[in-house]
């Protein structure tokens, strides 16, 4: 899997670069509308990670390229106007997906996943982890077989955990997960937890094991280890 | 008050003061001509009267104006001249005469000769005067003041045409100030002073604006990576005290974060960048909001009581008003109490939001002010863009504590 990061600040560049490479992809990095502009005329990615707030030109425009010479590339623009018409304009003009600075690794990581998932139809659909298996398609969940009726704010929480298994999520992490920019929560995470607990239960009346591993007071852990 | 107005009273209480003044100076000064001219006549009515006794002898007697008789000579007349009131036979009536008596030598006789006319009463004078006065004065008036109100509107029609242009200038509105030029040279220099003033603050304003639109901006990239490298250290095996200082600074990035967009929409908002607007019904809207808060409700325990009496639609951007009731539903949800209410009304004219809770600790009247916060760890912003999407969407905001509840309410602007 081949992602292009087009982003002009280094050290968001290299930080999201070593954090793909890690989740093993193949990452290039392109740090000017120049760069990213050659690369993909030239390759073929399957995601392009694109900030549209370039130096030496508008991310908008490298849309176009795209749309040209990578017609197949998933793009998720990164930008820090959370301005409704940047958005527009990027999702009609062929992105995929839009994310907005700050962002959490976990919550790019669980976009570029389910952009891969809706790109790629054969089999694709289903994300498993030991005896639990998630069907997004159908977004249906199983454990050992037997189905579980989720709430969809617990299947978001249970597809995000499992997308960004063995890594510290933090509850201001699930908590923008689950809620977007919708609601200004203060410190209230109360329902962090009566979510994860409600998780916890069904999951193991279903005869699954616990997976969420409490990490002291600032978030949470989906890990078999 | 008005200038034409302020103008109009201060001259008819000018006109007033003159009305008296002019009175009283014309009634002695009338009544001076009038005696003095009495006078004069009565003096030469003696003398036609005296060549009279002298010619044929006979003493004239014609009551009450002229009377003469012999007399001896040792009487003296000290004051030749006065006024006395005399009845009518016809009727009751005393009517005032000026008297003149003199003695006279004719033909080696002396005579008292009396001669009296007749003069207008002082009431009276005075009521003549007072009243043609006031009716030229009146007339005066009149005229005037209908003539400087057709003049004055003529004259500052195209001062009230600016002002009203000035009044409805708006900074955020992407027209220019325009003042119309007029034929005083006065307002001339008034309107180029608005001009120049306003073109300065106009630069000045939208400098500003776009200072804080593009810090905010700007800060994001730096906030991006501070978080996103906390984020990573969060995931490293760390001792527990160091985990939790990364964490706190971790959280302290969100929360910058937060505030930051919380300022730049604050700051869109009153750029006017959400301009299209939408007829939108709160009753659609808030079914879908109560719907996908329900979980977060239900994790408080709180009941949700809706009244619908008749559906609140307003024209109104619908990004903003759905921040607008996220905020408002957050915050009740927020500062509630586990086991508490919610109750949310809507009528044609009027959107009532309540929730239990306890009593917030600082003044009601600033809690639409950013960074007013309570105890809840919140960032004070919620409130403050509420209230200035209320503003830009014609509508009223107002909060109340009543019963232990949070109100807030909004209506229609007229």
């Amino acid at each position: 899997m081949k992602i292009l990061i087009v982003e002009d600040e280094k050290a968001l560049l290299s930080t999201v670069g070593n954090f793909l490479t890690k989740q093993s992809y193949i990452c290039e990095l392109a740090e000017n509308f120049q760069t990213a502009d050659q690369k993909v005329s030239i390759y073929e990615y399957d995601i392009i990670l694109l900030d549209i707030t370039l130096p030496d030109g508008n991310g908008l425009q490298l849309l176009k390229t795209i749309q040209k010479y990578n017609s197949k590339a998933g793009v998720i623009i990164i930008s820090a106007k959370n301005s409704l018409d940047d958005k527009i304009n990027g999702l009609d003009l062929g992105a995929d997906d839009y994310i907005t600075k700050p962002f959490e690794l976990a919550e790019l990581n669980s976009r570029i996943k389910a952009l891969i998932r809706r790109r790629q139809f054969n089999g694709s659909s289903l994300v498993a982890f030991n005896e639990i298996e998630i069907n997004t398609d159908s977004k249906e969940v199983t454990v050992k077989g037997n189905k579980i009726v989720l709430t969809k704010k617990e299947y978001d929480l249970l597809l995000f955990f499992i997308v960004n298994r063995n890594r510290v999520l933090t509850k201001e992490a699930i908590a923008e997960h689950l809620w977007q920019d919708n609601i200004d929560l203060a410190d209230n995470f109360d329902f962090v937890y009566t979510h994860i607990n409600a998780v916890r239960k069904k999951i193991k009346q279903a005869g699954g094991n616990d997976y969420i591993k409490t990490q002291y007071a600032m978030g949470y852990k989906f890990t078999d280890s | 008050m008005k200038f034409l107005t302020k103008v109009n009273r201060t001259y008819f209480i000018l006109l007033i003061a003159m009305f008296f003044l002019i009175s009283v100076i014309s009634y002695f000064v009338i009544r001076k001509i009038i005696e003095d001219e009495a006078k004069e006549n009565l003096t030469e009515r003696v003398a036609v009267i005296e060549k009279r006794i002298r010619e044929s002898g006979i003493l004239p007697d014609i009551y009450p104006i002229v009377k003469a008789r012999k007399v001896v000579r040792t009487e003296n007349i000290a004051k030749p001249f006065a006024t006395v009131f005399i009845s009518h036979e016809t009727n009751d009536e005393y009517q005032k005469y000026i008297e003149y008596r003199t003695i006279s030598k004719i033909n080696g006789n002396y005579y008292l000769i009396t001669v009296r006319q007749s003069v207008v009463e002082n009431k009276e004078l005075l009521l003549t005067i007072a009243i043609s006065l006031f009716l030229i004065l009146l007339l005066t008036f009149t005229i005037t003041y209908f003539l400087s109100k057709g003049l004055t509107r003529k004259l500052w029609s195209d001062f009230e045409f600016n002002l009203t242009q000035i009044e409805d200038f708006d900074f955020n509105k992407k027209e220019k100030l325009l003042l119309r030029n007029t034929s005083i040279e006065e307002f001339n220099r008034l309107n180029s002073v608005v001009m120049k003033l306003t073109e300065k603050l106009e630069k000045d304003y939208h400098n500003l604006k776009e200072f804080s639109e593009n810090a905010s901006h700007e800060l994001q990239t730096p906030l991006s990576v501070i978080s996103l490298h906390l984020e990573e250290i969060l995931q490293e095996d760390l001792p527990r005290n160091i985990s939790e200082k990364v964490y706190s600074a971790y959280q302290s990035v969100k929360k910058l974060s937060k505030i930051n967009q919380g300022l730049l929409l604050l700051t869109k908002i009153d750029n006017r960048q959400f301009t299209e607007n939408e007829s939108l019904s709160f009753m659609e809207i808030l079914r879908n909001k109560i719907e996908e808060l329900n979980p977060l409700v239900q994790s408080r325990q709180i009941t949700v009581e809706t009244k619908i009496i008749d559906d609140f639609v307003v024209l109104a951007n619908s990004q903003l008003i759905d921040i607008l009731l996220n905020n408002l539903l957050s915050n009740a949800i927020i500062h509630n109490l586990k086991n508490g209410f919610i109750t949310i009304k809507l009528q044609k004219d009027k959107f009532t939001v309540c929730n239990t809770g306890k009593p917030i600790g600082f003044d009601n009247k600033t809690i639409f002010k950013r960074f007013t916060k309570g105890d809840s760890g919140s960032y004070g912003l919620g409130l403050a863009i509420a209230k200035r999407i209320c503003k830009a969407s014609g509508l009223d905001i107002e909060y109340r504590y009543e019963e232990n509840r949070h109100c807030i309410i909004i209506r229609k602007n007229q």
